[in-house]
């Protein structure tokens, strides 16, 4: 039974609409607010067991270095030595506990769920609107899919990763902050977008 | 005189690159005048027949417009009004927009009769050195009588003093070609890298691609030059992998960058040529350029000639005077004469005639001239003096008269309103000396060119000395192929074009000694041959010494058109060439950046982020007052209607705690998740105390030495199962501590097998205190879990299913009540605390800010940042117990030196008023009664006071000397800083329930 009174709140829940709606957004901010995410710390030399064990259970080749990876609903993405951001679009807080569960000794897992706030990016735009706020280079061929990096948005520290391009052929990027950061990192990302119009569709989370 | 010329354009009808379909009106001092689309503030000025612009910095000379571009050192001024006024703006690149409003600078009362000219007559006294010699005595004066003085008659405009009301911006760009300069040299290079596919990023100041191009009348393949910009660029354009960037300076180089490539700094003018900027757009934008390769396409700038009267308005640089003919069909003068030494400088002669310009007389100082140029001059029917000079050039605010000296010393005056100079031409070294590039002297050129430039760059064109057109077109294409091949890309054969062949045969002329007058060197400081000469006989013979007495280069031009004549007439004086004299370097930035464009977007509250908690949204509601913590918001306190008095609010939450519970946000705490089969060791390690004998679901208080021996931050940590351990730390040393523990784990003890990372995010964290705190959370919780003082006891610690979540429960307590933590996802942040307020309403709960945590902890003697300051120890604080004794830990060693042992250190005392009313500030020092208040009696100070609700007094925490022992003594507190002594009894810390009967309850 749903418990109605006690409900989940997005990071991005009290933010600004942005500055200009347009019905041609050069910017598609959505947020991914529900979706299911652990840190993954490797014991000590548990490298090999732990890309075997994470093949076996998501069929996912585990990411040396920075890099993602995903199959279904589960993806993998190399934060920095012997760590990994992992994802789960279903199972939320859950994922965490199961991952626990499952690596068991071979590395250390933790709840990151509520920790980090996730927008994804698309549009015409976005690579325009990225620029005023990240300073790496994300033209297509220096960024693929696939690519990720720990940088800074607007004095903000982020994890930003591209996704495959959507059918049209245009670009999409996931990017992740410290939940406390979410509503200042969304100005900074409004005002960017402001020239080329910005959308925020509902999050998944409030659809379901 | 001028009245009756206002508003009737000196404008010809050939072509030219503004728009005469659309005229612009502005006002410049207050009158109305108009130009058309495409000027700048000067051609219009100019084509309005306005030829004094200012009044010079020192001596308040009238000056005019002497350039015709980012090098302009005279034609400064004051644009727009309000909050928008931008002063010692360069005419000469202010682009025209309807309703400009732009104001002349540095006179009173007009610019035409300006009191401050009165310098000029002084100027036997404003020598170079003036105000070293001068302002020195008596010293007292400096501050009050000299300084102030100084700051009014000196600079130039003024600033709005009012907040900027527009956006600016930074943005980031990536390219294997950065090219420098929209000329012919850059437009080539652009080209060259573009058609074989390389990112290229092509960067001009001006508004118009082009550079010389639209100020010559050049041909290149039987077009004119505009002409053959309009295809270039048309091309240009359509590669998506290049990017032009018109109305951008490059105006600093800087290292940084992977493999080899170099960060450049960028400002891009959005919307300084529109009356306000549009919305959502920023009215400059700040790049930041990261370039693997760099040609440096910046052009040169013309030199003046030094001689007297050379700074009247009328007096201007021959490329410039032909420029506005050519580029805005503005023309200069009715009278004009050039005065000349190269043959650059008949291009202006050549193009003024075609344009039915009378050339009163062309002065060249060489005695012979090429015969093409000879016979021209004979068809003009113009007066050619050669071998001769400009001694003077006079008249009153504007030119009308020059005179000249033939070779054979006799001299003719004319008359004239207009004089184009040229002395030839710098290349613009700039940008090649910011990463330390040396120039080199080229006698071919008579100026200095780029020398080795640092790895990945180059030059091409008038930048690295070369002049003709076909050579400049060739070097561009070749060095934008160059740049695509070594970033991996292969080219075709670059491009070429046909242009005709022109003289530039070039002779050196710096300046006219026998003229009498005063002349210029350096036009924005005033700067004159004279105070060169001065510095000369004062013994300075460096070129950067001659810089610093004489301030010549250092205004806001730096010196474009003023160091090397400078260091050329120096060079004459000392008998020495000038490549041995030397050259200065320029730095970053090339011309004015407004510090606004730096901040970008980081100003006022966005100058650093802000953190807000997951319950920030529900403290707003109940309408919280909030405090900076670090980065964090967090709330003071919670004011209710009718609460006037923030002691009042405190007070009333403070009571609440003691008296029935109070709710706390403390999801700011620093939280590290730490697991690992050698967890407990590295607990042990790096904490004083001993952890890895705390039970599972067991809590523990912790603290934790720097290596030196000193206090680095405490807090608890659970045992949340046999390899993992939840750490708390402060709010203020989450940041720290987390870095501490990862050189731990990664430099001292790589061996040990342990994994932490931060959870501070992830768990929202309420603090349930006061005697009430267990039937409230017995009400929110259920069957969840069982509360009882036996099932869960001080300090123990519980993860379990409440709702949709998995719940953590902590007994601790920081204000000495009976207490839990409550820790939640934080997404559930928001839910919990209304959870919590609803289960606590008839248990009278009261949410309660910083502020009451404060007043509670000091009530119990709890230390915090204010205590662990850095400069304590363990047993200063009165936790000596805790250092193990048994294992080794960091800060072990260091913390049994000499000095941190000594009995005598100041140790944590507790203080209290003698008269129960008085207020103690935090700072206070302690002295002795009747001790005079020197650094020789400073016994200790006070580090933390609150009013305490439940003693009805101030109370305090202090760092006394010896302080433990000395428990009921009376002392002094002195602050000078909020004044009053009070006299204060020495008790223990613990003021309230020193037997800690409450926390078990």
């Amino acid at each position: 039974m749903a418990d109605t009174a006690f409900v989940a709140r997005s990071p991005f829940k009290s933010v600004a609409a942005p500055a200009r709606i347009s019905v041609s957004p050069g910017v598609i901010a959505q947020d991914r607010d529900g979706l299911g995410l652990a840190t993954i710390i490797l014991r000590r030399g548990q490298l090999e067991a732990l890309a075997r064990r994470i093949g076996e259970l998501y069929d996912i080749e585990l990411p040396r270095g920075r890099g993602r990876a995903s199959a279904r609903e589960v993806a993998l993405l190399g934060l920095g030595p012997d760590s990994w951001l992992a994802s789960n679009e279903i199972d939320g807080n859950d994922f965490a506990v199961s991952l626990r569960a499952a690596l068991g000794p071979i590395a250390s897992v933790s709840d990151q769920s509520d920790g980090y706030a996730v927008l994804r990016l698309s549009g015409s735009r976005v690579r325009e609107t990225l620029a005023k706020l990240i300073p790496i280079d994300l033209h297509p061929r220096a960024f693929r899919a696939g690519d990720a990096a720990s940088t800074v948005a607007s004095h903000i520290g982020v994890t930003l990763w591209r996704l495959d391009d959507v059918p049209d052929g245009s670009s999409v990027f996931e990017i992740a902050m410290f939940r406390s950061l979410a509503v200042d990192f969304w100005h900074a990302l409004a005002e960017s977008a402001a020239e080329f119009g910005m959308v925020n569709p509902p999050a998944l989370s409030e659809i379901r | 005189m001028n009245d009756a010329r206002r508003n009737v354009p000196n404008r010809l009808s050939t072509p030219a690159l503004i728009d005469r379909s659309s005229p612009l009106e502005f006002t410049f001092d207050g009158r109305c005048y108009s130009g058309f689309r495409g000027d700048t503030l000067a051609s219009a000025l100019l084509g309005a027949g306005v030829r004094l612009v200012g009044r010079s910095f020192k001596y308040h000379r009238p000056r005019g417009v002497l350039t015709a571009g980012s090098e302009e050192p005279n034609a400064l001024v004051e644009l727009r009004s309000g909050a928008r006024r931008e002063p010692n703006t360069r005419a000469t690149v202010a682009e025209l927009f309807e309703g400009l409003e732009a104001r002349s600078q540095n006179r009173w009362p007009s610019l035409g009769f300006d009191l401050g000219a009165v310098n000029s007559l002084l100027s036997p006294i404003f020598v170079a050195g003036f105000y070293y010699k001068t302002f020195m005595w008596p010293a007292a004066f400096w501050e009050k009588v000299y300084e102030p003085l100084i700051r009014r008659a000196a600079g130039l405009g003024k600033a709005s003093f009012e907040a900027d009301p527009d956006r600016y911006e930074k943005a980031h760009a990536f390219c294997d070609l950065l090219i420098i300069g929209g000329g012919p040299a850059g437009l080539s290079a652009a080209l060259a890298a573009g058609r074989a596919g390389a990112r290229v990023i092509l960067c001009d100041e001006d508004f118009v691609l082009g550079g010389r191009l639209n100020q010559e009348r050049y041909e290149i393949e039987g077009k004119s030059g505009a002409a053959w910009v309009h295809e270039i660029e048309a091309e240009l354009a359509s590669f998506p992998e290049v990017r032009l960037m018109r109305r951008t300076t490059v105006f600093g180089a800087y290292d940084g960058g992977l493999s080899g490539a170099r960060t450049f700094g960028a400002l891009e003018r959005v919307a300084d040529h529109l009356p306000v900027p549009p919305p959502h757009q920023p009215r400059q934008r700040f790049w930041k350029i990261i370039a693997r390769r760099t040609v440096i396409a910046a052009g040169a700038i013309e030199r003046p000639i030094v001689f007297g009267g050379n700074d009247r308005p009328g007096v201007m640089m021959a490329s410039a005077v032909r420029g506005y003919v050519n580029r805005f069909a503005v023309v200069p003068g009715r009278r004009v004469a050039l005065f000349t030494a190269n043959d650059d400088g008949w291009k202006t002669a050549i193009d003024l005639t075609a344009a039915g310009i009378q050339l009163e007389a062309v002065v060249d100082a060489r005695n012979e001239i090429s015969p093409g140029l000879l016979e021209r001059s004979q068809c003009w029917k113009t007066r050619l003096f050669l071998g001769a000079k400009v001694l003077d050039a006079g008249g009153g605010l504007t030119l009308e008269r020059i005179v000249v000296q033939d070779g054979q010393g006799c001299t003719t005056r004319l008359s004239v309103d207009t004089l184009a100079m040229s002395g030839g031409w710098n290349p613009n070294l700039a940008l090649s000396t910011h990463l330390g590039g040396r120039p080199r002297w080229s006698a071919d050129i008579s100026a200095f060119v780029p020398g080795d430039l640092p790895a990945g760059m180059s030059a091409a064109g008038a930048a690295c000395g070369t002049f003709a057109l076909a050579d400049v077109l060739r070097q561009g294409a070749a060095a934008g192929a160059d740049a695509a091949v070594s970033t991996g890309f292969s080219p075709a054969n670059p491009p070429s074009w046909r242009t005709p062949d022109e003289p530039t045969q070039v002779s050196a002329l710096w300046q006219v000694g026998e003229s009498t007058s005063k002349a210029f060197v350096d036009f924005q400081h005033d700067v004159t041959d004279a105070d060169v000469a001065l510095a000369v006989r004062e013994g300075y013979r460096s070129v950067e010494h001659l810089k610093r007495y004489t301030t010549l280069g250092m205004a806001t031009d730096q010196g474009k058109t003023s160091n090397l004549n400078g260091h050329a007439i120096m060079a004459a004086l000392t008998e020495r060439a000038i490549p041995d004299v030397g050259t200065t370097t320029s730095r970053p930035p090339y011309t004015p950046v407004a510090i606004a464009a730096l901040a970008s977007q980081h100003r006022g509250k966005h100058l650093r982020p802000t953190r807000l908690t997951a319950g920030h949204a529900w403290a707003k509601e109940q309408g919280a007052t909030f405090v900076e913590a670090g980065l964090w918001l967090r709330a003071q306190w919670f004011a209710k209607p009718g609460e006037t008095d923030w002691l009042t609010t405190v007070s009333r939450e403070v009571r609440a705690v003691r008296s029935a519970v109070g709710v706390c946000d403390v999801s700011t705490l620093g939280k590290i998740d730490i697991q690992g089969a050698d967890s407990a060791v590295f607990l042990d390690r790096v904490y004083c105390n001993v952890f890895s004998t705390l039970p599972e679901a067991r809590v523990r208080y912790g603290l934790m030495l720097r290596e030196d021996g000193l206090v680095l931050d405490d807090g608890t940590t659970a045992r949340l199962g046999p390899e993992h351990y939840l750490m708390s730390t402060t709010t203020a040393n989450a940041a720290k501590v987390m870095q501490h523990l990862e050189h731990a784990r990664q430099v001292l003890w790589p061996q040990l097998d342990v994994q932490i990372v931060s959870v501070t995010e992830q768990w929202a964290q309420y603090s349930i205190a006061g005697p009430s705190s267990r039937e409230l959370l017995e009400r929110l919780f259920g069957s969840a879990i069982d509360l009882s003082n036996a099932a869960f006891p001080y300090l123990a610690c519980a993860e379990f299913p409440w709702r949709v979540i998995r719940a953590r429960l902590f007994r601790i307590s920081f204000s000495g009540e009976l207490a839990y933590e409550l820790a939640v996802p934080a997404r559930y942040g928001d839910a919990t605390i209304r959870a919590i307020m609803s289960a606590g309403t008839e248990f009278g709960v009261t949410p309660y800010g910083l502020e009451a945590l404060g007043v509670l902890r000091i009530e119990k003697g709890h230390v915090a940042g204010n205590e662990l300051n850095g400069t304590t120890t363990a047993a200063d604080l009165g936790l000596g117990r805790m250092m193990s004794k048994k294992k080794d830990y960091i800060g072990r060693i260091l913390s049994a030196r000499p000095g941190l042992t000594d009995p005598n250190r100041p140790t944590l005392i507790g203080i209290k008023p003698l008269d129960a009313s008085a207020r103690l500030h935090a700072g206070a020092h302690f002295v002795a009664k009747g001790a005079p208040a020197t650094l020789e009696n400073d016994q200790g100070y006070i580090t933390s006071v609150a009013h305490s609700a439940m003693l009805g007094c101030w109370i305090g925490l202090g760092l006394l000397n010896r302080g433990a022992e000395r428990h009921g003594e009376r002392l002094r507190t002195h602050s000078p800083l909020t004044g009053g002594d009070t006299t204060i009894e020495v008790v223990s810390p613990h003021f309230f329930d020193p037997q800690g009967v409450r926390l078990h309850g």
